[in-house]
């Protein structure tokens, strides 16, 4: 399992991050930080506990607010559009805690993510014909695909809060992938995963990023990170100290101290 | 002018009333996290007890006194018996003011159901007029202030000084880490209640006493405004209940004074929605951004 | 059955639809999109008060013995209908006001200081609809049908009959949809809908705009039928009843409603009379109001998700959810309708 490939490509970014700041009650979380995440890739986003890895992820996606710096997204500036407009455009978040619907099942997760649901109009909704019937009845299949490509088909009518901890990190990823997203931000989806199922959920992230969706990642697990990212970023203490491929990193004293002391 | 001084008077004596009780309402939410909606029934509880120890012959301030313990033991007993068991079962933070609300409606109607819909008074000697500036006051209601200052001093001191008051001021910010570093968090909150109980039930006695009309609904009726006034100056935060209380007790009756008797309660209630929707932490507002009450 | 019981039983019929009608805009609001709306008894008054002046003609006539607001006279179905737009508007516009984020609990102490200004303002302002002593002698709708006022009863328990059907289906219909399910997801974690493209706040005004509007037709309903309303039938103890009323019957689902309204404020208000009068006349208004705290306290405790919870939704299995021909999707249509007792997996 190998990212070099995917490196010789050329690709514009779809995601264009500039500059940005911002603390919390003195304590400054994120200090000017940059990156870009092309499409097609995967973009790991390391580094020690506390050092405002998702924290930026969620400056990002719009659930805070940076004070200094711009975002670009597939050549837009969404540094003022709220949070649901983003992933509207097709960036897609998880979360590291607690991002599940805990009283609707897994499918019904899935489901909520689809977009452009004919039946969340209210004129579709009242009128004779309920189309949205039919597409709801395709879009169960489309999720009960992603469940079973992500080994928890059994569970599609198990309420989200009875799931074990990975199970919720594999839901969480195929509702993610259910959205139909162009840029995925991952935080910690491997959290609690299996090695057998790590290694498979590599591999289809992998794919995912080869069908031109690009991949932030925010992981712990390093070994993993290697073997997907194409490009990483290491954070400490709020700013980039370090970036490349991991195996450059791995190498570098700085990093090295930040994991150690961090 | 003259009559804006006089209002401001009788604004020094229902903000004295305020306080008392505000000071009460703000400790627990600081400590417990929550806002005790049955609070207004523990002041008409006090104020049942003082008047049954009054009709049976004693003197109003020693019922007083009397009423201000049962209020406290009863506090203590509704956090322990029924809150705490809640909170335990991580209840949502809605679901508790139901859960207080159930509490209080049970205090006010067994109340009703004993004593019936009737006006009770206490039996106590009408205190004559005193002038200070252009304000007109009775010795009643001096008396009355002077008890809400001493009250107010009095905590004051407990939570700046004493280590039980720092302990609670750490407890009402993090209570975590207040327990990791070795508060006894349970005792405090126990202390707390005792403490809290025992403000609403002053504040239920003294308010019968200045207003000299007691039923089923006194406590709950004058409620809303200790929940104006903890709220505007801050909720958590004793010094900000006693700026709210001076607040809401004097521009209620300033209003009362100038446009309509009527206008007391709206005019509270407007400036409280007011504040709430524009800076819902209140003036002094670091334990309510501590807890997140608004994002 | 004697006149006097027919009137009786048809009250308490009217009674229980209109609480069921509201019950339902308030299941919308609480239990499925987690909106915790302190101050809903007043959109059932402003679709009252609504109706009242809308039916009633100009203040000025009959010797201007009770002061109003406009005072048109609109013949049936116009002032139930206008009184539903106006409470939904009314509605939306309290929700744009908790837009700002706040705490559960601290967002349903504004609800409740809002509903005290509302009836403050109402009694103080004897311009606006009568103050305190409120609005009489409205009129019913379709009187000329017949002078027999048992019969009027039963004919408008009908009445009443079927709007609470029509909005319990158009509600039902909504619940159950991808909309309903959006709904649900903003309950249970705001951030994930977000994060999924939902608008939480539009999805919250909306659902503050419906739950208004039901509201009001519930508060029109029974305005007509009473023909009086004052600040005294919309005190905001009424919001705590029919939160109790939901938590018994079962928060979020379709039926909660119907049974919490049937159980909490019918059995429990109209049930002690029929215990024979005992004691002051207060005692027993006392004792129902202290049972109504008892048995929330105890649903809460013991059966926190009431009577009838939110059933868990499932769907028909891969097999079957699959056309083969043409011929067989209208087969499909029905058994897409049965999905209660879809296979579980």
């Amino acid at each position: 399992m190998n990212a070099d490939r995917l490196l010789d490509a050329p690709r514009a970014p779809l995601l264009s991050v500039r500059g940005i700041s911002c603390s919390f009650g003195g304590v400054r979380a994120v200090a000017d930080v940059s990156f870009s995440a092309p499409a097609g890739q995967i973009t790991g986003l390391i580094g020690p506990n506390g050092a405002g890895k998702s924290t930026t992820l969620g400056i990002v996606a719009g659930f805070i607010r940076p004070s200094a710096g711009t975002i670009q997204f597939a050549g837009r500036d969404i540094t003022k559009l709220p949070n649901h407009r983003r992933a509207r455009l097709g960036m897609i978040r998880t979360f590291q805690m607690r991002g599940e619907f805990d009283r609707l099942t897994v499918l019904e997760n899935l489901l909520v993510a689809a977009p452009g649901q004919r039946g969340e109009k209210i004129r579709s909704i009242y009128s004779v014909r309920r189309t949205w019937r039919q597409q709801q009845r395709e879009l169960v299949d489309q999720a009960r695909d992603l469940l079973d490509r992500f080994g928890i088909l059994d569970h599609e009518n198990v309420y989200a809060e009875e799931l074990s901890g990975g199970q919720r990190r594999l839901m969480e990823l195929a509702r993610a992938l259910m959205a139909k997203p162009r840029l995925l931000l991952l935080d910690e989806p491997m959290a609690g995963v299996s090695p057998a199922m790590r290694d498979r959920l590599g591999a289809h992230l992998l794919e995912v990023a080869d069908s031109g969706i690009g991949i932030v990642l925010v992981e712990h697990q390093l070994r993993f990170v290697e073997d997907v990212c194409g490009h990483v970023l290491v954070l400490a203490q709020g700013t980039v100290i370090g970036e490349g491929k991991m195996s450059a990193l791995r190498e570098q004293a700085a990093v090295l101290d930040a994991y150690l002391t961090g | 002018m003259q009559s804006l001084v006089l209002y401001i008077g009788f604004g020094l004596v229902t903000a004295s009333i305020l306080c008392i009780g505000a000071v009460g309402f703000t400790l627990q939410f600081g400590i417990s996290n929550l806002f005790n909606l049955a609070f207004g029934a523990t002041m008409t509880a006090a104020a049942f007890v003082a008047y049954v120890c009054n009709s049976a012959g004693l003197n109003i301030w020693l019922s007083l006194v009397l009423a201000t313990l049962a209020a406290s033991v009863l506090s203590f007993l509704m956090n322990r018996g029924i809150y705490l068991p809640f909170e335990r079962r991580a209840t949502g933070k809605f679901t508790m003011i139901m859960v207080t609300l159930g509490v209080g409606i049970i205090i006010q109607y067994g109340i009703e159901a004993i004593w019936g819909g009737d006006n009770f008074s206490y039996n106590m000697a009408a205190g004559s007029p005193v002038h200070v500036a252009s304000m007109l006051f009775t010795t009643t209601q001096l008396t009355v202030i002077a008890i809400a200052a001493v009250a107010a001093t009095a905590v004051h001191v407990l939570l700046r000084y004493t280590r039980l008051g720092k302990a609670m001021r750490a407890v009402a910010v993090n209570a975590r880490l207040a327990r990791n570093c070795g508060i006894p968090v349970k005792a405090v909150v126990d202390s707390t209640w005792l403490i809290s109980g025992a403000l609403s039930g002053l504040a239920g006695v003294v308010l019968v006493i200045d207003v000299q009309v007691l039923n089923s609904g006194t406590g709950s009726d004058f409620f809303i405004l200790i929940i104006a006034a903890a709220v505007l100056g801050g909720i958590g935060s004793a010094s900000g209940a006693i700026v709210g209380s001076i607040i809401i007790g004097v521009v209620a009756e300033v209003a009362a004074g100038f446009i309509n008797p009527e206008f007391k309660d709206i005019s509270a209630f407007i400036i409280l929605a007011v504040v709430l929707l524009l800076r819902p932490t209140g003036v002094i507002s670091s334990i309510a951004s501590a807890k997140e009450v608004a994002r | 059955m004697s006149g006097a019981w027919q009137f009786y039983i048809a009250t308490l019929v009217i009674y229980a639809f209109v609480y069921i009608i509201a019950a339902s805009g308030l299941n919308l609001q609480f239990g499925v999109t987690g909106v915790y709306n302190f101050a809903f008894i007043i959109f059932q008054a402003a679709g009252a008060y609504c109706t009242a002046v809308l039916t009633l003609g100009p203040s000025s006539a009959n010797g201007a013995f009770q002061h109003y607001i406009v005072g048109l006279h609109l013949p049936f179905p116009l002032p139930l209908l206008i009184s539903g737009v106006v409470a939904g508007l009314l509605g939306v516009g309290l929700g744009a006001l908790t837009v700002r984020r706040l705490r559960a609990d601290y967002l349903a102490i504004v609800m409740l200081v809002i509903s005290l200004i509302a009836t403050g303002v109402v009694t103080d302002y004897q311009g606006l609809f009568n103050g305190a002593a409120g609005l009489a002698l409205i009129p019913q709708p379709f009187a000329s049908l017949t002078s027999n006022l048992v019969v009027y009863d039963w004919l408008y328990a009908l009445f009443a009959g079927i709007v609470c059907a029509l909005v319990l289906i158009a509600v039902r219909m909504l619940i159950e949809s991808p909309l309903g399910r959006s709904l649900r997801a903003v309950r249970e974690n705001e951030n994930a809908a977000a994060a999924l493209g939902k608008n939480v706040t539009a999805l919250r005004l909306l659902v503050f705009g419906i739950g208004g509007a039901i509201a009001g037709i519930s508060g029109s309903v029974l305005v007509s039928f009473t023909q009086a309303w004052s600040p005294e039938s919309w005190l905001y103890a009424e919001t705590f009843v029919l939160f109790t009323a939901l938590i018994v019957g079962g928060v979020g689902s379709n039926l909660g409603p119907l049974i919490g309204a049937v159980l909490v404020p019918v059995v429990l208000a109209e049930g002690s009379r029929y215990l024979p009068q005992f004691g002051p006349p207060t005692l027993v208004p006392s004792l129902e109001w202290i049972a109504i705290g008892v048995v929330l306290l105890a649903f809460l405790w013991f059966w926190p998700r009431g009577i009838l919870p939110e059933r868990k939704r499932t769907f028909p299995s891969a097999a079957v959810s699959r056309p083969l021909t043409s011929q067989t999707t209208g087969d499909l249509a029905v058994k897409d309708l049965e999905k209660e007792s879809g296979p579980s997996r």
